[in-house]
């Protein structure tokens, strides 16, 4: 068995601001399987997108490490995280503020190969990038268009083009589609799923839409005050929750069907997400936890495996 | 809130004591002194013998650092030193001249804020209408005018209409407080409608943008009534860079309305600061340095501490 | 027999654009009764949150206007109302609920005031009345500890909690209609769960009728009694929650539901979204909006708008589609 393309190991990102310390990601160890998607789950104020910043080298970890393809990001230099660069992607979340404005769609997706010298002369460059345009459902013609006159799911298409134009191995999704309207991130949703197969690209999805999660991803972890409370396969996940918090978060999503909605369990947790820059002691989650036992308080859980490939935080998940 | 106040006013003494070391040095960087100015400039041959005795009476001849160290030193004991040319004390020439140029800043200021809260605010809610054209010409007429040329119309204005001028001789207010009120008031007036120029436009796109809101559209869903909405929604929050406006003009108003004091014959500061920059009166030009600098600094003061009062969330921090 | 509350008939609101006239409400017809939940469901640019500001005659002049149509409130036409009358009704019988709880509360008053303004105002209380309601208000949507929260700022508190504030604010004065627009989009799902059974708890409990105006087909599954759903400034199916859900009748409705991926299904290999852009107000096919993206489109749609017409033979339902081939569908619905 071949070595997974991302392992992120005991990742740890805290922020300074004032007086407080943030604790934005708390020790989030996961690995990515080439040509996998994983998806990265939670509410705001989670890490989840701290998470994906800190393993682009966006953010730089406080401390662990981010093995991408075997090297060790963390302890690289601009220069050699440059051409390391090419091979990591994102997406972003906002169609509208993520590409500049006053550039042409072709010349936004041209810029990167022609910094990163892949394409050279100009007649090559204009070829590849409507080469890209119509892999991701654009026209050619597109090509001339500026960002403002494209609407939230072509210029989505646009970013996507963008980091494809690399051709990189993995390409970190930051809420692509949550920003777009219902009847269009179905579309977007497809685009991604075709071109990681014609691709063979691998994904770290961060989103908070669950269904969502659930339809791209192969594997979910679910993340709560900087830590992973649950990780596990798509099926495990959704069908069977060790975690409270996994539990709570699939009966607040509601679904489209009345008679089913009636029936449904509904578990509503009371209070308020906690700062980052107080978590509670011990298990971050007890506060708000419908099961919490006196030692929920004093015991910070660790990620352990109830059964192989399937982990929750929770001192009560293996009962 | 207190931890707020005690930090404003420790900030103070820092910036203070940076301006009274940058005006020592500054004036000593210009080329003549007082004693070359005073004894050459009446063209009569004048001995070097008696340019230093004239430097040695007056301190000048000693180490620059030794300079430094006595006139900081009279600051410590807040003893402002006495003029290097006409040898009075300090703080008797400049008493008067500042409570008046103090007066006329604050009048035109509250003519100003007069003008330009319910001009701005007006303009603001006719947008682009014809009343919003001429309050905005008003605002453009105001920053094009100079103050002292408007100053000259008012008294033209004044006497060959109304056949009555002004009175010529300063009153102090605590003496007679109608004197002084009809000889202040016309420069007071051309000062502040300039002054309110740029305070109208400032209120008028403050306005326009908390106007655009979201806290006022809920105001409007829960069926209050135009004027409430201004007052108590949107003024406040309106306020906040209006107030920074004002208080970065005010410092001008302190020390720079040289002409303007010439065309009411008024014996304020701004003829006094010319005058001793050009005699190079050391002693003079930094207490009057100094002078300005704590007004302006006390005036920020206060203006922090309405930042405060009004917006809670910096209150908070 | 419940009474009809509100009555909104061939309401029309323009917007002037640079492109050309907008027709965000496009002769758009629609009711609540009293203690219903009733749903405006589209996507951006449908004319939904138009509709509510249209009702309560805050769409932003001179832009926007209000063109054609009644709105008929107990009895009275709002539209035909004086500002000055229509000021009393805001807030007072119709209330509005918006959809960033971070900033539609006035960050330089206290909460305290943004509550007790409107009991002073419109139900006459003195301050000391009014801040004894305000107290008891929060307490109703759940605030702990209320009276130490008058005198704190919105500032001071999570989105979560504004939002409580805004019910709060908008129950005050007991109105019989509360229109609340996307007002849990903003919020996280936990967050979303809570406020959302503390509306349908409050319109209960207190009688209030409430339209919910939403892009998210689950949350309107789960509390609204009858479902509009909207395209293009148009009402293009209406009907009860259930029969939209079970039986939609036009593609459009069809297409939302089966594009979006659904925790109670199992998971299809491909989602099957609708194709195609979003429509551009300003340049409208004739005939049906929709017929760009529609795949059971026939000649007769391009060229002849479809009026919304009942579904089935018998008789007033109430559920009605603006599709000529809404009886195809139904086939499609039990093929499927």
């Amino acid at each position: 068995m071949s070595a997974p393309l991302l392992e992120v190991r005991n990742l740890v990102k805290h922020f300074q601001i004032g007086r407080g310390l943030v604790r934005a990601v708390e020790d989030v160890s996961f690995s990515i399987e080439k040509g996998e998607t994983l998806g990265l789950v939670g509410e705001s104020g989670c890490g989840k997108t701290t998470t994906g910043r800190c393993i682009l080298q966006l953010e730089r970890p406080t401390s662990g490490e981010v093995i991408f393809e075997g090297r060790e990001l963390t302890k690289l230099g601009q220069r050699d995280l440059r051409a390391v660069r090419r091979k990591m992607q994102v997406i972003f979340q906002d169609p509208y503020s993520s590409l500049n404005p006053r550039m042409t769609v072709g010349q936004i997706v041209a810029e990167p190969l022609s910094v990163h010298g892949l394409v050279r002369g100009a007649g090559a460059r204009a070829a590849r990038v409507k080469d890209l345009l119509t892999r991701v459902g654009l026209l050619p013609r597109h090509a001339q268009r500026y960002p403002h006159e494209m609407s939230g799911g072509q210029r989505q298409r646009v970013g996507i083009a963008r980091a494809l134009a690399m051709e990189p191995t993995l390409i970190v999704c930051d809420e692509p589609v949550s920003a777009l309207d219902v009847s269009i991130q179905a579309q977007i949703i497809n685009l991604l799923e075709d071109l990681q197969a014609e691709f063979g690209l691998t994904y770290l999805f961060i989103a908070h839409d669950l269904a969502v999660v659930r339809h791209i991803s192969d594997r979910v972890a679910v993340m709560y005050l900087g830590k992973i409370a649950e990780m596990a396969d798509r099926k495990s996940i959704y069908d069977a929750p060790r975690h409270p918090y996994t539990k709570a978060l699939l009966s607040a999503v509601p679904i489209p069907d009345p008679e089913l909605e009636i029936q449904r369990e509904r578990i509503v947790l009371g209070g308020e997400v906690p700062s980052p820059l107080n978590p509670p002691s011990g298990c971050v989650f007890h506060p708000r936890c419908p099961i919490a036992i006196e030692r929920c308080r004093t015991d910070v859980p660790l990620l352990t495996d109830l059964t192989p490939g399937h982990s929750a935080a929770c001192h009560l998940a293996s009962v | 809130m207190t931890k707020y106040i005690v930090k404003r006013i420790l900030l103070m003494i820092p910036t203070l004591l940076g301006v009274a070391v940058l005006i020592f040095f500054l004036m000593r960087v210009v080329p003549g002194d007082i004693v070359e100015l005073r004894m050459a400039g009446e063209g009569a041959a004048v001995s070097q013998e008696s340019i230093a005795i004239e430097r040695a009476r007056l301190g000048l001849d000693r180490p620059l650092w030794q300079q430094f160290l006595s006139y900081m030193g009279g600051l410590a004991r807040f003893d402002l030193g006495t003029s290097m040319w006409t040898g009075a004390p300090i703080l008797e020439e400049i008493k008067l001249r500042f409570a008046l140029s103090m007066q006329l800043a604050i009048m035109s200021t509250i003519i100003a804020v007069a003008l330009a809260i319910p001009l701005g605010v007006i303009a603001a809610l006719k947008q682009d209408t014809w009343i919003d054209y001429v309050v905005r010409l008003f605002s453009i007429a105001g920053l094009a005018t100079p103050s002292f040329w408007l100053g000259i119309l008012f008294i033209l204005v004044l006497l060959v209409f109304f056949k009555w001028l002004p009175p010529m001789v300063y009153t102090p207010f605590w003496v007679d407080p109608w004197q002084n009120i009809i000889q202040l008031i016309w420069p007071a007036l051309a000062v502040g409608y300039r002054y309110s120029a740029v305070a109208m436009r400032m209120t008028r796109s403050a306005m326009l943008e908390v106007l655009r809101e979201d806290y006022i559209r809920t105001a409007r869903a829960k069926g209050l009534w135009q004027k409430l909405i201004l007052t108590r929604h949107a003024l406040k929050n309106a306020m906040l860079p209006v107030l920074t406006v004002v208080a970065l003009e005010f410092a001008f108003l302190m020390g720079g309305l040289v002409v303007t004091e010439q065309v009411f014959n008024l014996n304020g500061l701004g003829m006094l600061f010319v005058e001793s920059v050009a005699h190079r009166d050391y002693t003079l030009t930094q207490a009057l340095v100094l002078l300005v600098a704590t007004s302006f600094i006390v005036v920020n003061f206060f203006v922090d501490l309405a930042y405060a009062w009004i917006d809670p969330r910096i209150r908070f921090r | 027999m419940a009474a009809t509350l509100l009555d909104v008939r061939n309401l029309q609101t323009q917007f002037a654009t640079r492109g050309g006239v907008v027709k965000a409400v496009d002769d758009v017809s629609w009711d609540v009764m009293e203690g219903e939940t009733v749903a405006l469901v589209g996507e951006s640019g449908c004319g939904k949150s138009v509709s509510a500001l249209s009702i309560m005659r805050l769409v932003a002049e001179p832009a926007g206007r209000v063109v054609g149509g009644q709105v008929m409130f107990k009895g009275r036409n709002l539209l035909t109302l004086s500002e000055e009358e229509m000021r009393h009704v805001r807030g007072r019988e119709i209330a509005m609920i918006f959809q960033e709880p971070m900033t539609s509360l006035n960050p330089v008053l206290t909460i305290g005031r943004q509550l007790t303004e409107g009991l002073e105002i419109h139900l006459g209380r003195t301050p000391p009345q009014a801040r004894v309601r305000a107290a008891e208000l929060l307490a109703m949507v759940g605030i702990p500890d209320p009276e130490r929260r008058l005198p704190q700022y919105p500032h001071q508190f999570s989105g979560g909690m504004r939002q409580r504030m805004m019910i709060a604010m908008a129950l005050a004065c007991e109105p019989a209609l509360i229109l609340a627009d996307e007002p849990t989009t903003a919020l996280d799902v936990t967050i979303q769960a809570q406020i959302l059974e503390l509306m349908k708890d409050l319109s209960r409990r207190l009688g209030v009728a409430m339209l919910m105006i939403t892009h998210n087909l689950g949350v309107v599954a789960r509390y609204a009694d009858r479902v509009n759903v909207m395209y293009a400034g148009k009402i293009i199916e209406r009907g009860t929650a259930r029969e939209i859900y079970a039986d939609p009748r036009h593609p459009y409705t069809l297409g939302l539901l089966r594009s979006v991926p659904r925790l109670d299904e199992p998971r299809k290999s491909r989602l099957a979204p609708i194709e195609g852009q979003p429509p551009d107000l300003t340049r409208l096919p004739p005939g049906c909006s929709f017929v760009p993206r529609c795949a059971f489109r026939v000649d007769r749609c391009s060229t002849e708008r479809p009026p919304l017409r009942e579904i089935g033979a018998n008789g007033a339902t109430g559920h009605v589609s603006a599709c000529w081939e809404a009886e195809r569908l139904s086939r499609e619905a039990v093929a499927r």
